[in-house]
């Protein structure tokens, strides 16, 4: 290969999910295959790292200073606030339907062992919200792996009091799907967390 | 339960081989180096997802082979006839049963019980604490799936408790990782103290018939801790912490358990002879299979790393007396295997990697 192929490949395979095969696929694809579609990816990479920016209130994903879900006074009725991961679990969430809150975005989870404490997140406005807001639940909606759970416990020393509740989402059966084929620690959460019909 | 196939490809110097195995006496003969432990290790692999020779995944993979496979035809008291299929890259595993992709490792591991025995056995007794966690570790990660993830989380959480001891953290950063120990901490102390006491009363049992002395063999747990409750484990943690953030690490709890075999109440790893040590550990292994075919009604497949010809006739006698007919034993060895184990051996020549099976 040549020495820009292989710089180009070299800096797909830095992104998230990407191996060397597909790195490669796509590098072929774009310089060779589609090369009108290389012009148009660059343009829009470039346009977007210039605009999109890290809402300053919770973390999302927007253009302005804050985010459209900021913005909007309805989602402040439900008094609600929903702590997830990541962007990509706030647009899953997003989609669903099932919340109408707002959402406060950590960018990651405690982990000593790969160096993040909670100064590498982001909860620097976390407890000045959840006051100026008037918060009264705060929604975890993190993993329930080991630095999930740290994570939940920290977060509820931060921002628990007597006005503000803080719950975990439940763990259990997806939708739809049977108590045969569920891993055993599926099934022990969901039991854990049966509830009364 | 019986293998009746196995199958590897790219396993360290096996490059395919695929074996016929459905009987109850099968032998790998063959020089030092031709490969015969190579498989009897990946047949065992499919115990516990792991090599009994290896820690890193790379070091099984055939040369400039990305991957490895094994592929295990079973027949099971609790599953009938079953296909298990491992695939191992240099980072992490793929399991497939019955090709159905295997979540997770905790829903397989310990399905499938075969007991290894080899040169590395007498470490048991007179090893590292390390290696006798680990025997336990393995043995109960297979029989209980709960321990098994108890076990990972107190790992972990040790891990990051230690990464923040290190680093100097604050108390509030270490709290919210103590919590999570706890439970799984005096889960790890119950479920070993009651295991190794069941194990080593079993043990007792087939020492006589292997060593054809009536000395008393003890296994006794030596927990490096044993709060009883949660408040004893806060306790421990409190009366530690200090220690704790000087060295660097956490000091106390089940992470530096050991257990201690012994012979007529005397530590067996100073007072045993070779030979009476060598006894202890085929003991134990002993003790693993009848615990495995009393409590779940399963019989493991019995794997033996060329040990057979190390023992003396007589002692070789005494282990084919104490043997469960209905075992299924897969060995190798550089010697034809012993005629006096009742039954006829399959034999396979190997050569480089190479299996074949060998004329009657």
């Amino acid at each position: 290969m040549t020495p820009a192929f292989e710089a180009l490949q070299k800096e797909l395979k830095r992104l998230p999910g990407v191996g060397f095969r597909s790195a490669e696929r796509m590098a072929i694809h774009l310089l060779l295959e589609k090369p009108e579609a290389a012009k148009r990816l660059s343009d829009a990479i470039l346009s977007a790292s210039e605009r999109v920016r890290s809402c300053s209130t919770c973390g999302n994903v927007c253009e302005e200073e804050r985010c459209s879900i900021c913005e909007d006074v309805r989602r402040e009725e439900s008094g609600s606030l929903c702590v997830v991961e990541h962007v990509s679990d706030l647009m899953a969430i997003e989609k669903s339907g099932a919340y109408r809150g707002r959402y406060h975005v950590l960018h990651g989870k405690l982990s000593p062992i790969n160096g993040v404490g909670p100064e590498s997140l982001n909860l620097a406005g976390l407890a000045g919200r959840v006051k100026a807001e008037s918060v009264t639940e705060v929604i975890l909606a993190l993993p329930n792996d080991v630095e999930g759970e740290a994570t939940c416990h920290y977060l509820t020393e931060l921002v628990e009091s007597d006005s503000v509740e803080v719950s975990r989402i439940g763990f259990g059966l997806p939708s739809g799907a049977s108590v045969l084929y569920a891993d055993s620690g599926t099934l022990k959460s969901a039991l854990d967390a049966r509830q009364r019909y | 339960m019986r293998f009746k196939t196995v199958a590897v490809s790219n396993y360290r110097n096996i490059k395919f081989a695929r074996l016929d195995v459905d009987a109850d006496r099968v032998f790998f003969l063959g020089r030092n180096g031709q490969g015969k432990t190579n498989l009897l290790e990946a047949t065992g692999y499919v115990t516990s997802l792991r090599a009994f020779r290896a820690r890193e995944n790379e070091t099984l993979l055939g040369p400039e082979s990305p991957q490895a496979e094994i592929l295990f035809e079973m027949e099971h008291e609790e599953y009938d006839e079953v296909e298990a299929r491992v695939r191992i890259k240099k980072k992490g595993k793929e399991v497939y049963l019955d090709r159905e992709p295997v979540r997770r490792a905790s829903d397989f591991v310990g399905r499938f019980p075969a007991v290894m025995l080899s040169s590395e056995d007498l470490s048991i007794v007179r090893g590292s604490p390390g290696g006798r966690r680990r025997f336990i570790d393995t043995f109960l990660c297979g029989i209980d799936r709960d321990y098994y993830v108890a076990l990972q989380r107190y790992q972990k959480c040790i891990q990051e408790r230690n990464a923040l001891l290190k680093k100097g953290a604050a108390a509030n950063l270490m709290k919210p990782f103590e919590v999570q120990m706890v439970q799984p901490c005096l889960e790890v102390i119950r479920k070993r103290e009651k295991v190794i006491g069941e194990l080593g009363g079993m043990a007792s049992r087939f020492y006589e018939m292997l060593s054809g002395s009536a000395e008393e063999i003890g296994m006794s747990y030596k927990p490096n801790a044993s709060p009883e409750d949660e408040d004893a484990y806060w306790a421990l943690l409190e009366r530690n912490r200090r220690r704790d953030e000087i060295m660097h690490s956490t000091s106390k709890g089940p992470h530096r358990d050991d257990f201690e075999l012994s012979l007529n109440g005397r530590p067996a790893a100073d007072f045993a002879s070779d030979g009476q040590q060598r006894s202890i550990a085929l003991s134990l292994a002993f003790a693993t299979i009848a615990y495995w075919r009393e409590r779940f009604g399963v019989c493991p497949v019995l794997l033996i790393d060329d040990v057979l010809g190390e023992l003396d006739p007589m002692r070789r006698q005494r282990f084919w007396n104490a043997l469960d007919g209905g075992i299924q034993l897969i060995a190798t060895g550089t010697e034809l295997p012993d005629a006096a184990s009742g039954k006829e051996w399959r034999v396979y020549e190997v050569e480089k990697g190479e299996f074949k099976p060998s004329a009657p």
